[in-house]
């Protein structure tokens, strides 16, 4: 009896015991997902090709938190960059990566989706994506996920093992190792500047 | 005879000082041959501008994507000896079995291997090389290299493509002459389908000798892993945990 108490209560703490993170992979899959039936939602609409890409520019800063993948990108760079540098570099590279990668999203064909695999805790979750192409093999990309506050943003997005932020990485660090830092700005703004 | 003789000893040279630079393997970020590599790197992306992608694009051009599709099956077809082999000396003989009897459906009820009628049975395919099998004997990968034409590899797998060439049953089994346009079409094939992915790294990289070498060790890293040629089982079992669990 009294042990079956004990049990009971120390079931109980355990319950309440709060999660560091209340976020569930799960509702990182549902982000994904949501995302997803909006960029398709855009893609099938009668807009013409440039208002589309307005569109989903917007989803994919939203979706994305740009700020926090380029602190990572930077590396060990953006501790030692002045606070002039790291407000330049932050305002270059948002327009870069934005001009680099939410375009790529116009090129979806309607080939179908399936997410699977979510997984992950405290905060951080993975989520996959097999985009099935009838006639050809799947495409798997992964979704890194970052839960701040209530929402989630993606931090990476990984097409078939290949990382945009480890690729983007190992590019910013040989830039600034070998030409610096502002050469490494100048440059964002200048591919971000460029016409499509 | 003597002209034989000469070319194992030359061979064997190079194996030796290729099994000299791995055992100094470094870490994929160092790049200890950048010099020699960025040279390379100009050199191929000249080459490749100059001939391989505008006969990619003429492939394309010419050949509309059913068309694709069938050339790329019977391509494809035939790199699947090799893909067992390797399955077989990696410890997996359910995938040396799979890309076996791939092989054999491919060849006769897929016409030739025109038509991949295996993957419709639930046959997929994993394309393996020698590269890999070292990485799983735990063969680490040494320096990156770009090699003249081919691109981007490293030590282990320069020697795996060298290795490839050789335990190729099509190597003995075709006339030299049939071999080299056999090896030629299949560049083709690939370079095609590396079109669009190519463009882009040209287009919006900022180093793209950098951009080539993290994409080449993390596409590698994949390969070797697998990692996603067993989802759809993993999910299975995934899916029917959750279940168990009352979900």
């Amino acid at each position: 009896m009294i042990r079956s108490f004990v049990a009971a209560a120390l079931a109980l703490s355990l319950t309440v015991v709060p999660p560091a993170m209340a976020g569930t992979p799960q509702e990182a899959q549902q982000f994904i997902d949501g995302v997803a039936s909006k960029v398709l939602g855009v893609i099938k609409t009668d807009q013409t090709q440039a208002q589309k890409l307005k569109v989903l520019e917007g989803i994919f800063t939203d979706a994305v938190d740009i700020p926090y993948v380029g602190k990572y990108v930077l590396g060990r760079h953006w501790r030692t960059a002045s606070a002039t540098q790291q407000k330049d570099y932050l305002a270059a590279y948002q327009p870069f990566v934005i001009k680099n990668y939410a375009g790529k999203l116009t090129k979806y064909s309607g080939q179908k989706y399936r997410l699977k695999n979510a997984r992950g805790e405290d905060g951080t979750y993975n989520v996959t994506m097999e985009i099935i192409d009838p006639g050809s093999a799947s495409v798997f990309v992964d979704y890194t996920l970052r839960e701040e506050g209530k929402a989630y943003k993606v931090v990476d997005i990984a097409v078939e093992g290949v990382s945009l932020r480890a690729t983007q990485r190992s590019e910013f660090n040989s830039i600034v190792n070998s030409k610096g830092l502002d050469y490494l700005i100048s440059a964002l703004q200048k591919q971000a500047a460029r016409k499509a | 005879m003597n002209v034989s003789a000469k070319k194992h000893a030359t061979l064997a040279a190079i194996l030796l000082s290729l099994a000299t630079l791995t055992a100094c393997a470094s870490e994929p970020e160092e790049d200890p041959l950048e010099g020699y590599n960025r040279a390379m790197h100009s050199f191929n992306t000249t080459v490749d501008k100059a001939v391989f992608r505008p006969v990619a694009q003429g492939y394309r051009y010419i050949a509309p994507q059913p068309v694709r599709d069938r050339i790329g099956n019977f391509s494809d077809n035939l790199g699947e000896p090799v893909n067992m082999i390797n399955a077989f000396l990696q410890g997996d003989p359910e995938q040396g079995l799979t890309s076996f009897w791939r092989f054999i459906i491919n060849s006769t009820i897929g016409l030739g291997g025109i038509h991949d009628v295996a993957t419709t049975a639930g046959l997929k395919a994993r394309p393996e090389d020698f590269g890999q099998t070292l990485a799983v004997w735990g063969v680490g990968s040494g320096p990156y290299v770009v090699l003249p034409f081919f691109g981007p590899s490293n030590v282990r797998d320069s020697f795996g493509m060298v290795a490839d060439w050789y335990t190729d049953p099509f190597t003995y089994y075709l006339e030299q002459d049939d071999r080299i346009w056999l090896a030629a079409s299949r560049v083709v094939v690939v370079r095609e389908r590396l079109l669009d992915p190519i463009d882009d790294i040209y287009d919006t990289s900022l180093d793209d000798y950098v951009t080539f070498r993290s994409i080449y060790d993390q596409r590698r890293n994949a390969q070797i892993e697998n990692r996603f040629h067993d989802f759809d089982k993993s999910m299975a079992a995934q899916e029917a945990q959750a279940k168990a669990e009352g979900k």
